[in-house]
């Protein structure tokens, strides 16, 4: 009752219970190939790795070996000296991390098509990735200008980026659990194999009535108790009586929650989120430097 | 056929795949950090100079330097302390510099010297008072204050990575004004080839280098902290001589700090002690020495003492005001000073 018979976290068992012979066998293979590429298994980090190591240097080796005094005492603008610091690594890693963004695109596909959930890969491939990566830089700029010292610029920096993660990832939770969830599957009568929609994400269960009315499993099991149904005993978790009851009275189980359109409807926070922290770490680590001692 | 010798040892230790990834990351760093970051940077420190942008800017420090003071450096009840609960680094210090003098900072270590040369160039800001170069407070208006000063720190900060051309270069994408000709012309005369890579020199080669850059700039006014510290003495009159000439031909305004007096005594014309974060003396060299005369201690009865110091061979001596010419070295007057503000301490605790 959990989900499909193609929900890809079955597929290595999937692929281990298929002998050579078997006609499963090719496609299991396959999907295994398919499930976890390392490049996406790369890509949680790299935006964060790549522009950390970009961005903490510019400031910090500078204030570490000294150099930024003479640097600051022949650059008029500090801000002109500091672009101009900052440029060329933007066009070596920007394109650098866009590429490995954009290729991970179709492997991401390809999960999908097998019925992988896309809103699990998001922030994985594409855009989302570059603007990760700018956020990570502008940290790494910022925390490298605040502290002065590459490496223990760094661990702040990734202390940051992953605090920053968990906090969105939070936010994140917050906000799907405050989508109105949609019925996902349905429970066909006599106890058959409930098939979910794919591409979606199970937040609970609810029970249709005979008049096609969707009502929740408390309000389902009072009904059950109102006919005489005893209540479960402590081990039964599934309230098996319940179910058989309701099934029986023409009651269906629902399998709801939320579809990848919906959940993939994240993105543009993630973007906003990431680009707006990008986009504060920057100025600001240029407004430190200028009014920063070397 | 087994051999115990520790050659043999070595070979058969083998690293292990920690050991690979580790180096295999830290060569992966530097190729990135020396090949690809500071290459590309060098590289864009050649842009063309000439764009349409450069121009706007460069009209704009037009404008703003004709409406500079004339002059260099005046300095007024500048107070600085790093942290609040500190004693103050430089307090109520207050002196101005006459255009085109080379003036002597001279202190004791901790004096203040650093932090009052840095504040000229924007690096640090006054808790009290100001500083003002050619009129303009650094701390406000940073760009026109660097774009008008030369700075040599107390130890020659260039990149190590980088070749001494390559330093040149960045010099001239920095300031427009930059000689780039005359920086090289003076680096060959103390024997610097351009090709040489900066980690390879030493500690008085790479303060040439800084000097050469400083000077190259064409500032009307230049700032050395303690320049002459990591030099030799031939090295020290080298630099000395150079700077004098530059300063001189260029009708420059130079500030050079040391504690050692008998160094800036060769090419200074004006003197400022420092001594306990305060100024104690602001003269022209030649006018110190006239106004002072050093005696025996014991002689000082009914004359007002400056203070008391150890004479070369331990005799104690005191600085005092003469009435006619003076007799003192730039030295003695120095001591004499610094003394009295080690009385005055011991005095006040």
């Amino acid at each position: 009752m959990t989900g499909s018979s193609r929900d890809p976290r079955d597929a290595k068992s999937a692929s281990a219970r298929c002998g050579s012979g078997d006609p499963c066998f090719m496609p299991a293979k396959a999907f295994s190939m398919v499930k976890d590429p390392s490049l996406l298994a790369a890509m949680p980090l790299l935006p964060f790795v790549v522009g950390l190591l970009g961005g903490v240097p510019l400031v910090a080796r500078e204030l570490e070996a000294r150099t930024a005094q003479t640097a600051w005492s022949l650059f008029p603008s500090r801000a002109s000296w500091l672009a101009r610091q900052l440029a060329p690594v933007a066009l070596v890693l920007g394109p650098g991390v866009a590429l490995a963004a954009f290729a991970a695109g179709p492997v991401a596909a390809d999960r999908a098509a097998w019925g992988w959930s896309a809103s699990l890969d998001l922030g994985l491939h594409g855009p989302l990735v570059l603007i990760r990566a700018f956020a990570a830089f502008g940290i790494g700029l910022f925390t490298g200008a605040v502290v002065g010292r590459a490496l223990p610029a760094f661990l702040l920096g990734a202390a940051l980026c992953f605090s920053l993660l968990t906090a969105t990832g939070l936010v994140r939770d917050a906000w799907r659990a405050g989508l109105a969830p949609v019925v996902i599957g349905e429970a066909p009568p006599a106890g058959g194999e409930v098939v979910v929609a794919p591409r979606s994400i199970t937040t609970g269960y609810e029970w249709r009535a005979p008049d096609g009315k969707r009502i929740s499993f408390q309000e389902a099991r009072r009904i059950a108790t109102a006919a005489g149904v005893p209540l479960p005993r402590a081990n039964d978790s599934q309230d098996v009586a319940a179910a058989v009851w309701l099934d029986a009275h023409g009651y269906r189980l629902l399998i709801v929650g939320i579809t990848d359109e919906m959940a993939l409807g994240w993105a543009s926070y993630d973007a906003a989120i990431f680009g707006a922290v990008g986009l504060i770490s920057l100025p600001t680590a240029f407004w430190l430097v200028r009014r920063r001692r070397p | 056929m087994g051999t115990t010798d520790g050659w043999s040892d070595r070979r058969s230790a083998r690293p292990t795949r920690a050991d690979q990834a580790t180096r295999g990351a830290g060569l992966l760093y530097l190729l990135w950090d020396r090949l690809v970051r500071r290459w590309a940077a060098a590289l864009l420190h050649r842009w063309p100079v000439n764009t349409p942008w450069r121009a706007s800017k460069r009209a704009q420090s037009v404008r703003e330097e004709s409406v500079l003071d004339t002059v260099p450096l005046r300095i007024e009840g500048f107070g600085r302390r790093y942290k609040r609960n500190r004693p103050w680094a430089v307090r109520n210090a207050s002196f101005t510099l006459p255009k085109g003098s080379i003036t002597a900072l001279v202190g004791p270590n901790g004096a203040g010297k650093s932090t009052l040369i840095r504040s000229c160039i924007g690096f640090e800001r006054p808790d009290e008072g100001r500083v003002l170069v050619f009129g303009v407070d650094p701390s406000r208006a940073p760009a026109t204050v660097v774009r008008n000063v030369g700075y040599v720190p107390q130890t020659a900060s260039l990149y190590r990575g980088l070749s001494i051309a390559d330093h040149l270069t960045i010099a001239a994408a920095a300031r427009q004004a930059f000689d780039r000709s005359s920086a090289i012309a003076q680096l060959a005369a103390v024997g610097l080839a351009p090709t040489r890579m900066v980690g390879e020199l030493s500690g008085g080669e790479q303060a040439q280098v800084a000097l050469a850059l400083a000077l190259g700039t064409r500032s009307q006014l230049l700032l050395l902290d303690e320049p002459l510290a990591s030099l030799d003495p031939l090295a020290r009159r080298d630099f000395l001589a150079r700077l004098v000439v530059d300063v001189r031909a260029g009708g420059a305004t130079a500030v050079l700090s040391s504690h050692i007096v008998g160094d800036v005594e060769q090419v200074c014309d004006h003197l400022v002690v420092l001594g306990d974060g305060q100024v104690i003396l602001d003269s022209p060299i030649e006018r110190a020495k006239a106004e002072y005369s050093t005696i025996r201690a014991s002689e000082t009865a009914g004359q007002d003492a400056v203070g008391f110091f150890s004479g070369p061979h331990g005799e104690q001596l005191a600085l005092i005001r003469s009435a006619q010419s003076g007799s003192a070295t730039l030295e003695e007057v120095v001591l004499g000073h610094l003394a009295s503000v080690r009385r005055s301490r011991a005095e006040a605790a």
